[in-house]
């Protein structure tokens, strides 16, 4: 990149919106994947659609990869900035633009924070459900390009299915409006939905229709500890098999409950190998039906230390213990690997037993956590990214276990995205096929691959 | 949040810190950063901010201010200028009406003790009230929170310290003001703040107020996120009957003051201060309550018509509001 090139997009957004000094481009060097650095040739703060679309297009005229970030708090390195790229930055398109209660939308720009997003539904009584963990700080952009879950997925599914429409500026600079306000609406292809979760690769989302619900009444919320963990997946098993839904289903392994014990001293037992997490929400009445049975088959499969909470605020420190895990686990050793391996939830427990032998073999240590329901489990590697003798090992470890993952019938990643952590194993994931109708659709969307090159496909 | 750029974030900052040269913005970052350690209390991952701060600071902080800061607030005999005229008087050695439970021994702070003596009366006073008998040297001089703030450490490790060494043996020392408790503990002297002591000992019930008082606490930075103390002065306050103590939105920001920020960042402190007042008067508070001098000044200026004042001070005195 030049400066003459610079100069062309001070002018176009003011010198206050774009970055190029050594330190500033230093700070947007990564995401909150740890293992990925590389600087960006500058940085740029657009705020509105158009802003967005002069910047594609000058990025076209001058063959500049474009790299889309939020908060930069992505777990697969999707915002790393490319080698002399340009990051555009959508923190200052951070506007509530409507909340339509009556025909229950949101209106947003994708730089609004998802706790944002959350706390603008509830005012009107209504529910935007998907919680990433990460919701205090990542934006609602992050999570349309990645596809976000969180722990309400078992019940109340992921960001994609609360995207009615969305405003996207293509590689070529054109702004398209895709989907609409309607509850049905088969005009055409789904073409928004080829553009949630793809990373920014495809297009810049510069505005995101979001579909709300009614609020839930209600929400019971208990822990349980189990000496096994799968008689804590038969427990949850169970649960499902009973036809019922909790809104939340999540568990933590032996090695996370122990860290969550050493920072949050909750009296965590220490001898037990799985403690769940499980939240009924919805009508009062049904919830305190379900919940009662519950907690039933809980105990029946073997749990102790049941504790049920009494009050929101119980409520909230049970879940707390969840909600902490991987800071927790990012406390014992300077680098923290987050993986998010994904089995039909049926191999839930054969896939953690398989995590655990599979670090003892490699001498890596890992702690598991996630969403039993859904079976989007969290194998998170403690290390230090500057022993590299110990980063091969963690490499080794995880290919052993996606490969795992792939064999029963999973996926290697639930929501946290391919990026650039991924790529190695996307054509195993997804087979031949697949990857060469994702290029043949990525060459035709943006032919001189300016956005986000090299990210999901290599 | 301000700036919405990676570089006024904990993120941002800390990466700047680990590089190997430490430009004009890194220390631009450094002036602007409040040192308010909301960053810490909000980390899950136990970051300890506030340290890395202080290394920072002592190769970005300008060695004139440093200089200054050192004459200034260097010797207890030089802060009498601040106030010259004798404050309320207090006994070196002052015993409770009962059978003393504890023997401790009062911090009287520089700022604190020049332009706010009442506050530590008070303190000795509550104390006394509470059963235990207090040891106040005269001239203790400044602790250092200033000086290791401000890319000194060493010297205000010595200093706190040194006032330490101007006590007999009691059984504990005791801070009234956040900032200057918050660095004896990370001195690792051995300090308790005023409330978390009384409420060890069990918070005994004030004189009542004789009509509602509708009161709102300020978080100082260095209590909630620097000593994680919030119920205690809470519970304080609490102990006063009739006092209606109310919630204020962001209690915990930072009002501003930090040190000596109103100097270095006077617009942005502005912009604190004037939002730290959006929120006291949103509620209808009449009385403000913060255990730091430097928030009382701030928020004194900030709501000048309002009583702004320490919790063990109205503890003592709200039966005569």
């Amino acid at each position: 990149m030049t400066l003459e090139q610079i100069a062309e997009l001070e002018t176009t957004l003011g010198p206050d919106r774009v970055l190029y000094a050594a330190e500033d481009l230093a700070t947007y060097a990564m995401d909150a994947t740890a293992t990925f650095h590389q600087r960006p040739a500058c940085v740029s703060f657009p705020e509105s659609a158009q802003e967005v679309a002069s910047i594609v297009k000058w990025a076209g005229r001058h063959n500049i990869p474009v790299v889309t970030r939020g908060s930069g708090t992505g777990l697969s390195g999707g915002a790393v900035p490319v080698p002399d790229s340009l990051v555009l930055c959508t923190v200052r398109m951070d506007r509530v633009l409507e909340l339509d209660a009556t025909n229950r939308t949101l209106l947003v720009e994708p730089g609004v924070i998802t706790q944002a997003i959350a706390e603008a539904a509830a005012e009107a009584e209504l529910f935007y459900p998907p919680d990433p963990g990460s919701m205090r700080v990542c934006t609602i952009g992050g999570n349309v390009a990645e596809n976000a879950g969180g722990l309400r997925g078992l019940k109340y599914g992921v960001t994609r299915d609360y995207v009615l429409a969305l405003e996207v500026v293509m590689p070529s600079g054109e702004i398209a409006w895709l989907g609409s306000k309607c509850v049905k609406d088969v005009a055409g292809y789904s073409l928004k939905d080829l553009f949630i979760g793809s990373e920014g690769t495809l297009g810049v989302v510069t505005k995101i229709l979001l579909k709300l619900i009614p609020a839930p009444a209600a929400k019971r919320t208990l822990t349980a500890v189990f000496d096994t963990m799968e008689a804590a997946a038969a427990a949850g098993s169970s649960i499902l098999a009973a036809r019922l839904t909790p809104c939340t289903m999540e568990f933590l392994d032996r090695t996370t409950m122990e860290c969550v014990e050493e920072y949050a001293k909750i009296g965590l037992p220490t001898d037990a190998e799985a403690l769940l997490l499980i939240e009924c929400d919805g009508h009062p009445a049904a919830v305190e039906e379900e919940f009662a049975q519950v907690e039933s088959l809980c105990r029946d499969g073997g749990a102790r230390d049941l504790r049920v909470a009494q009050s929101a605020e119980e409520a909230e420190q049970l879940a707390s213990a969840r909600r902490v895990a991987f800071a927790a686990l990012a406390r014992r050793r300077p680098t923290t690997v987050l993986e998010d391996a994904t089995v039909p939830r049926t191999e839930l427990a054969r896939m953690v037993r398989f995590i655990q032998e599979t670090a003892r073999k490699h001498d890596v240590q890992i702690g598991t956590f996630g969403h039993l329901g859904d079976g989007n489990l969290h194998p998170t590697c403690l290390c230090d990214a500057r022993d590299s003798a110990e980063m091969a090992r963690v490499h080794a470890a995880f290919d052993e276990i996606f490969r795992f993952a792939l064999e029963l019938g999973g996926t290697i990643t639930g929501e946290h995205g391919v990026g650039l952590a991924k790529r190695p194993w996307l054509e195993a994931a997804v087979q031949k096929p697949g990857v060469q109708l994702m290029r043949q659709l990525k060459s035709v969307l943006d032919p001189q691959g300016i956005l986000n090159p090299g990210k999901i496909l290599g | 949040m301000a700036t919405k750029r990676e570089r006024s974030g904990p993120r941002g900052r800390i990466l700047l810190m680990q590089q190997e040269d430490y430009t004009e913005v890194l220390k631009d970052e450094l002036e602007y950063c409040l040192g308010c350690l909301a960053c810490t209390s909000a980390c899950p991952a136990g970051v300890d901010y506030g340290a890395l701060l202080e290394r920072a600071r002592t190769k970005t902080t300008p060695r004139w201010r440093r200089a200054l800061l050192r004459l200034a607030f260097g010797g207890p005999r030089r802060l009498k200028l601040l106030r010259p005229w004798p404050g309320v008087p207090i006994g070196e050695l002052e015993v409770p009406a009962e059978k003393p439970r504890a023997r401790v021994g009062v911090l009287t702070g520089c700022v604190q003790d020049a332009w706010f003596r009442n506050v530590n009366r008070d303190t000795v006073d509550i104390l006394l009230a509470h059963g235990c008998e207090v040891v106040t040297p005269k001239l203790q001089g400044c602790c250092g929170a200033l000086h290791a703030h401000h890319g000194d450490p060493e010297f205000g490790h010595r200093l706190a310290d040194g006032v330490t060494k101007l006590f007999p043996d009691v059984d504990m020392l005791i801070s009234n003001s956040a900032g200057c408790g918050a660095h004896f503990k990370r001195c690792g002297l051995p300090v308790r703040d005023i409330h978390e002591f009384l409420a060890d000992l069990g918070i005994r019930e004030a004189r009542p107020s004789p009509r509602p008082l509708p009161v709102t606490y300020h978080d100082a930075c260095h209590l909630a996120h620097g000593q994680a103390i919030r119920k205690e002065p809470r519970a304080l306050l609490e102990s006063i009957p009739n006092v209606e103590l109310t919630e204020m939105h962001e209690s915990d920001w930072c009002c501003g003051n930090a040190g000596i920020y109103n100097l270095t960042q006077p617009a942005f402190a502005r912009e604190l201060r004037d939002r730290k007042e959006r929120n006291i008067r949103a509620i209808g508070a009449e009385i403000v309550a913060a255990a730091n001098p430097g928030c009382l000044l701030q928020i004194a200026r900030a709501t000048p018509d309002l009583r702004v004042l320490h919790p063990v001070t109205l503890w003592l005195h709200a039966c005569a509001y």
